[in-house]
């Protein structure tokens, strides 16, 4: 009788490809998931724009110095995008796992596992973003409290940072030094 | 406070600072230290214009209404992490140039902001856990 069971088919022909094929396809997946992280940043800083361009229009005398918030706290927000951009270059042109010995199922999973983890980077992305598009607009409202507001902007950024790094870290161990090949 | 224009001398002076000691660094310690340094200087150059360019997208968002500065500063944000994606593309291909090094040299100028805004006050963090009326 034939098998029904489509995930067992699906294995079986996946694995009747070459093992070094398999590993790359799913390293061209993984670092197409690792760019999905591009989008927080993108969002924060289009948030942070927006807020700088209401500050300025609201009381225009603040507007160079909401300008100045706006642009370091927007510079900082850029950062788990860059992140996400090298775990995906490295899975495209620097890849260590396709000469990583080892079941290939294993080492494809953890390739898409790479990528998967580096979406984290859209949430500090959009936080870091936000924090920027409030600090600015505040200081566009109270702009004697500027270093106040500033200060209290970077500690929250550079908090909201740290789930990007925690996700950089794991694609990094996924790639440099797998631990579930020992496992096996 | 600064102007914009000062903000951004101090972070160039910064950065080159921070990154002239990771250069003394690698010097001693890395068995190659010369492409970790073209790697370095690489990543900072790219950074720092990054920096000038965003500057550039926000001076001319804020003019815009609130709506139209959101697309223009995201599609802006587009441009750069592509031309930042060629940066590493090329530090990757380039065998005279360190892959780390140019990391952390686009990443240094965020260590950077985030090192000179936030611990510039230390009465700041004596009182953040006090209340109002122990000030």
């Amino acid at each position: 009788m034939e098998n029904t069971n489509f995930i067992m088919q699906f294995l079986e022909w996946l694995m009747s490809f070459d093992r070094k094929a398999v590993i790359l396809a799913a390293s061209a997946i993984g670092a197409g998931l690792a760019m999905i992280a591009g989008i927080g940043p993108g969002v924060g800083q289009g948030y942070a724009a927006g807020k700088g361009a209401e500050a300025v229009s609201y009381n225009p005398k603040s507007g160079r110095q909401a300008t100045t918030v706006m642009l370091l706290g927007a510079a900082v927000a850029e950062t788990s995008g860059i992140l996400s951009l090298v775990i995906a270059l490295i899975l495209l042109f620097a890849n260590p796992l396709v000469n990583l010995s080892g079941a290939a199922i294993v080492v494809s999973a953890s390739a898409i596992g790479a990528g998967l983890s580096m979406i984290a980077g859209i949430g500090p992305g959009i936080g870091q973003g936000y924090a920027a598009g409030k600090g600015t607009e505040m200081v566009g409202k109270r702009p004697r409290l500027q270093s106040s507001i500033i200060r209290t902007m970077f500690l929250g950024q550079a908090v909201a940072q740290t789930t990007g790094i925690y996700a950089m870290i794991i694609a990094l161990v996924l790639m440099f030094a797998n631990p579930l090949i020992r496992l096996l | 406070m600064d102007s914009v224009k000062q903000t951004q001398l101090r972070m160039l002076k910064s950065g080159l600072l921070l990154n002239g000691f990771i250069c003394i660094i690698a010097l001693v310690f890395l068995k190659n230290p010369i492409n970790f340094v073209v790697g370095i200087v690489f990543g900072m150059a790219i950074s720092l214009l990054n920096f000038r360019l965003l500057y550039l997208t926000l001076n001319r968002a804020v003019q815009m209404p609130p709506p139209k500065a959101q697309a223009y500063a995201t599609s802006r944000y587009l441009l750069r992490y592509v031309i930042t994606g060629i940066v590493v593309y090329v530090s990757i291909q380039a065998d005279y140039i360190n892959v780390l090094g140019t990391i952390a040299g686009l990443t240094s100028l965020k260590l950077v902001i985030l090192k000179t805004e936030l611990f510039n006050s230390k009465e700041y963090f004596k009182n953040i856990l006090k209340r109002k009326e122990e000030r």
